[in-house]
């Protein structure tokens, strides 16, 4: 690692002195809003060579002093240039003006991050109005569905937002919010996702030829940019849908210095099935004087504060917190019970009470400090938990007066169950631009993990005027404790006119109850440009995960908890190796065909009979390791600019397991397709803008089906000797291998209008979805059923098998309503 | 107002909580019946094996068909013994009967079915150097009739300790099964003999399933007890070791005078003694009781990962296993 460091101070070094180079800084924002804008490209004409704003809108492109012709482009904005001698550093500040008009917006020198022109390849950039406008379930635009729309991705079941990268496990994503991971990205089983669209600016999916700046899971990394706020005025939205409504107000809270943005949502489910409730549930239990109420909601904020000291250095202060919360409470109360016997009066009163909540906070404050117009830094720290609590209590009280006494009578019980991982994050980043040819990037990232198992705690109480008993029960495994450290560089480095190449290295050290694993983790990507709008890229990356997430496969529970690696349970590694050719045609259609191949070793599977609801005591036990592979084509044509905007995707696949190793075997030691194992996959989004009263959008996905586990045969058990011989006539299932099955292919349409209309303070949208729009029935989950009929005219009954299969979605349109000033 | 209140209510619960369920074609392979093998062999016996057929898992026949013209070949060491004779109900049966150390072959054919085929070793004898038994009352209920005592209840831990010998040069599967044996004063000088395999708890083995129950968020802390314990050498390959294990009985027991007046009969045991089998047991016979095990205990649904039952037949579904026993008797009365 030293030598690494050292040999890349002496190569920039010696660039640094071999010519007279001058630095162009500085920060690329929205002119309306002020919001800094991310992979901005920024590129000379003359040189040939160019750059990107970092997440932060910084750039810094350093060049031979001499007349320079910049083009500044960024997607659905006009193109600025700025011609001029340049002799000195110059700092130059950009503000966008946003536009539709194909002609203004052309990207010179396709300086995105995932262009032709760029070295990294895997990697795709969904603008965040193209994740708003796509059709969704309830109507509510979800980023990790809008993302399972993208080749090389997969959903998990119907509906949910788990996300499958390049036969990967949904727990080999990397989900970051600003910088930050967040642990578990679901609401409601799985069905929506965390992150509120509202609230954010960017996304960026990387599927592989991972950058060296990123590391801590195999498969994905999702990087989240939250926005800062308007730095001119107060803006806001509100919208109201059947499922949701949402509020975001940003603006200014000093001119032009410090910006805010808050966006908050909550579902009202639990409100409006609170009256059918009442009248099923509830019908057993009410009394006059009983009380009854119950449902399930989610609630998300996130709130930002930005700050700007001065053209050098920046403030961030984030917050993301978000629960789910399901509660029965349950009160009633007797009053004035007389009995005459012994003249007694009695009053007593009972409460139930149920809670589960889970959820995520994810705090961060950050400083960019710009150190000198080559080098930027970001220092952050951090904080970010997640965690699921759940009480089941009850109490009742009695009190009976008599003519010359008193007694009560006091019980209560409770039983609480918690879990949850909580991590503290110290990290410093670095952006140098010593040199046209170089753009380096490199930090460190120290995290504290606490995972915490999960803990049972039992209390009962019982007391009356004469006695009094306690018992306090705790019981579930210690919290575990772990270090992670890593460091990376990386340098973007340009060979020429054809030649570019990203080249890193990542280094994780983790540290947990006395073991110590390492890993070195060299990444390479490399661009060949055949021209300006042609270039073919490869990619090599090895990456290290030291977290795994029990998880159910079928949908997202709440408990669902991450768990560290262990002296048996080894690291997660993968080697991806990928390769493409990019093409983009006449500046308004990227087209893409990728191939990789992916091994991955330590891979975690469930051992036959096991399950992971609940508690995760012993968990070791339950798992096996082994390893696995996928490998696959994707075809992407994107057009993100212009009135119409959209994709379409395609991917070839394979993904499969092997669980060999001794003792740890599955599926007899044979190899295994995973349980997302699709062989082809097909995405198509298109919006189009009609006017600025209309658009419409609309979405179509087909899909192989997923692979399930059934026994195809039964059998007659034998009698096995040395027993009470009770089971002579068992019946058996024959499973000839893990996952050997495959359900009917997917496919679904949704459709979703907006009509806008400029109100006197802002702008209303009426929108109107329509989830699954030709009714088809999906498979969610296929199960053999037995039916017992009886034989007409006797009293006999015969055995009707047959196979089911379970949909969960079928047509479902959704309205809401939403106004914007 | 209140009538749009409630329609949107009834439709958007309708919609959230609507799933449809249909019947669907099945459309993959593995839909034709299988030879089914069910044997277990033991040295100095002879062989038997139950042959019959699998059926589609959405077959709605009842039971499951014998086959009763098979061909069933035995090797035994690579040599060709006999064909196995039919008897009744799909059972064959040998002449020969193998030894320990032999490899059992079988080469099974049926009319209209695949040709399917099996190899089990015959297993070495376990060593048992010590057997030892304690006995722990853990409760004595009386049982009352007014002011008098007229009998009681016992309840104990009947502990076992057993010393093995393991074989350090292979790897060695065992069996564990406890069972009962006891003569019973029927009356009028008569006696009968009552037999069960008692389940009991294996110390430091696995008492539990891997599957857990629906929110179990207590884990694995009920202990349950077992008829059989199927456990490798992987503690102790090669060493001395002491099985410890406890079984819970009871006996009822009337003053005499009162046997009218009690509600159960008294324990009219003449004699009782538990028999402890420690069998070696071939890898095929271990892999295949305990997945089945816990194919029987898990609480199968989505939530639980389905369990494949060990199969060592080519091209065809059961098992050949094969086991070989040591028993040590010990008399309680």
């Amino acid at each position: 690692m030293k030598k690494v460091l050292i040999f890349l101070i002496c190569t920039l070094s010696i660039i640094q002195i071999s010519a007279q180079y001058y630095t162009i800084s500085g920060y690329i924002t929205d002119e309306k809003s002020g919001e800094t804008l991310i992979n901005a490209s920024i590129y000379d004409i003359n040189s040939r060579k160019g750059t990107v704003a970092n997440v932060y809108g910084f750039y810094s492109l350093t060049l031979p002093k001499g007349q320079i012709d910049l083009q500044y482009s960024y997607v659905g904005y006009a193109t600025q240039a700025r011609k001029f001698n340049l002799q000195k550093d110059t700092v130059i500040n950009i503000r966008f003006k946003p536009s539709i008009d194909l002609q203004e917006i052309t990207v010179i020198g396709h300086q995105r991050i995932t262009g032709v022109q760029s070295a990294q390849m895997s990697a795709v950039e969904v603008p965040i109005s193209q994740i708003k406008s796509v059709p969704t379930l309830f109507g509510e635009a979800d980023l990790v569905k809008a993302l399972q729309l993208l080749p090389g991705v997969q959903s998990g079941s119907e509906g949910s937002t788990g996300m499958y990268v390049r036969g990967g496990g949904p727990d080999q994503n990397l989900f970051l919010l600003d910088g930050i991971p967040v642990y578990n990205v679901n609401h409601m089983a799985g069905f929506f996702s965390v992150f509120n669209p509202d609230a954010i600016k960017n996304v960026t999916l990387y599927k592989g030829s991972f950058p060296a700046r990123f590391g801590g899971r195999l498969s994905s990394v999702i990087d989240v940019r939250m926005n800062d706020g308007n730095d001119k005025k107060i803006h806001g939205n509100v919208s109201i849908g059947i499922v949701s409504s949402k509020i975001n107000i940003e603006g200014p809270i000093i001119k032009e210095k410090t910006t805010f943005n808050i966006s908050a949502r909550r579902t009202y489910s639990d409100l409006l099935m609170q009256p059918i409730i009442m009248l099923g549930m509830a019908k057993d239990f009410q009394d006059e004087e009983g009380n009854l109420t119950s449902g399930y909601y989610f609630y998300d904020l996130n709130a930002k504060i930005n700050h700007k000291f001065s053209n050098n250095d920046r403030l961030y202060l984030s917050l993301y917190m978000g629960d789910d919360i399901i509660y029965t409470n349950y009160r009633n109360r007797y009053s004035n019970i007389y009995d005459e016997k012994d003249r007694s009066r009695e009053e007593s009163s009972e409460r139930m009470k149920l809670k589960w909540n889970w959820g995520n906070i994810v705090t961060s404050v950050r400083w960019n400090h710009m150190i000198n117009n080559k080098l930027f830094m970001n220092a952050t720290a951090a904080y970010t938990r997640y965690r699921f609590d759940m009480g089941v209590g009850s109490e009742s009280k009695s009190t009976t007066t008599y003519p010359d006494s008193t007694s009560f009578e006091f019980s209560e019980f409770y039983i609480g169950y918690k879990s949850g991982i909580e991590d503290y994050t110290l990290k410093a980043d670095f952006d140098y631009a010593p040199h046209p040819n170089h753009d380096v990037k490199f930090g460190a990232n120290y995290t504290n993990h606490t995972f915490r198992p999960g803990v049972t705690v039992s209390k009962l109480t019982y007391k009356t005027n004469i006695q009094s008993q306690q018992l306090n029960i705790n019981i579930g495994d210690k919290n575990i404790y772990s270090h992670e450290t890593m460091f990376f560089a990386e340098d973007n480095i340009s060979i020429g006119y054809a030649l570019k190449a990203n080249l890193g290295v990542h280094y994780s050290f983790f540290n947990v109850e006395k073991e110590i694993y390492h890993s070195l983790q060299p990444r390479v990507s490399m661009r060949m440009l055949a021209n300006d709008n042609l270039s073919f890229k490869a990619g090599y990356a090895g990456m290290s995960q030291n977290v795994h997430l029990l998880s159910n496969s079928y949908v997202s529970l709440p408990t669902d908890l991450w768990v560290p690696v262990t002296k048996r349970i080894k690291p997660m590694r993968s080697h991806q190796y990928s390769v493409g050719a990019f093409y983009n045609l006449k500046d308004i259609v990227d087209l893409s065909i990728e191939g990789y191949y992916k091994s991955m070793h330590n891979l975690i599977e469930y051992k036959d009979g096991a399950s992971f609801l609940g508690s995760s005591t012993g968990w070791e036990d339950k798992v096996v390791m082994g390893d696995g592979w996928a490998y696959g084509i994707e075809l992407l044509a994107q057009k993100s600019i212009g009135k119409t905007t959209g994709w379409i995707g395609y991917t070839w696949s394979k993904a499969e397991r092997l669980f060999n190793r001794p003792g740890q075997e599955l599926n007899y030691g044979k190899v295994f397709p995973a349980k997302y194992d699709r062989r082809h996959d097909v995405s198509l989004v298109l919006s189009h803008k009609f006017s600025d009263r209309f658009d419409l959008s609309g979405t179509w996905v087909f899909s192989t089906g997923n692979t399930g586990t059934l026994a195809l045969q039964h059998y007659a058990a034998g009698t096995t000797p040395d027993t009470n011989n009770n089971n002579v006539s068992d019946e058996l299932n024959y499973i000839s291998g893990r996952n050997n099955f495959r359900f009917n292919p997917y496919h679904r349409m949704d459709i979703g209008m907006n009509f806008h209309k400029k109100k006197k303070y802002g702008t209303r949208t009426w929108n109107i979805s329509i989830y699954n729009a030709y009714n088809n029935n999906n498979p969610f989950l296929v199960l053999p059923k037995e039916d017992k009929e009886q034989i007409p005219g006797t009293n006999n009954y015969v055995t009707k098998k047959s196979l089911i299969q379970i949909s969960v979605f079928p047509i479902i349109p959704s309205v809401s309503y939403s106004y914007k000033w | 107002m209140k009538t749009l209140h409630n329609f949107l209510i009834a439709v958007l619960s309708t919609l959230i909580f609507y799933s449809c369920v249909k019947v669907i074609e099945f459309n993959g392979e593995q839909t034709e019946p299988m030879i089914v093998v069910n044997s277990f062999v033991t040295p100095d016996s002879l062989i038997y094996a139950q042959i019959s057929k699998s059926k589609f898992f959405l077959s709605n026949k009842t039971g499951f068909d014998y086959i009763n013209n098979a061909d069933v070949s035995l090797y035994i060491n690579n040599i060709f013994k006999e064909k196995l004779a039919f008897t009744t109900d799909g059972l064959y049966t040998s002449t020969q009967k193998p030894g320990i150390g032999d490899t059992i072959r079988f080469y099974i054919t049926a009319t209209g079915l695949d040709d399917v085929e099996s190899v089990s070793i015959v297993p070495d004898q376990p060593v048992i150097l010590s057997a030892d038994t304690t006995f722990k009352i853990s409760y004595t209920n009386y049982q009352m009739d007014g002011e008098d005592t007229i009998g009681y209840y016992q309840g104990g831990e009947l502990s076992f300790k057993i010393k093995l010998k393991d074989e350090s040069s292979l790897q060695n599967y065992y069996r564990l099964t406890l069972k009962k044996h006891a003569v019973i004063d029927a009356g009028e000088s008569t006696t009968y003999e009552d037999e069960f395999y008692l389940p009991f708890i294996l110390e430091g083995f696995e008492n539990t399933n891997t599957g857990g129950g629906l929110f179990d968020f207590f884990g694995n802390m009920i202990v349950d007890s077992k008829n059989q314990y199927m456990i490798t050498d992987e503690l102790f390959n090669g060493k001395e070791f002491v099985l410890r294990f406890t079984a819970f009985t009871s006996k009822r027991v009337i003053k005499p005078g009162y046997e009218d007046r009690f509600y159960y009969s008294s324990d009219n045991i003449v004699s009782e003694e538990y028999i402890v089998n420690l069998q070696g047991i071939s890898k095929d016979m271990y892999l295949y009781l305990k997945s089945k095990e816990m194919a029987e205990g898990i609480m199968n649904g989505v939530f639980t990962e389905p369990v494949q039952i060990y199969n060592n037949i080519s091209n065809g579904i059961g098992i050949l296993g094969s086991y070989t026993s040591n028993r040590v008797v010990i008399k309680t009365r």
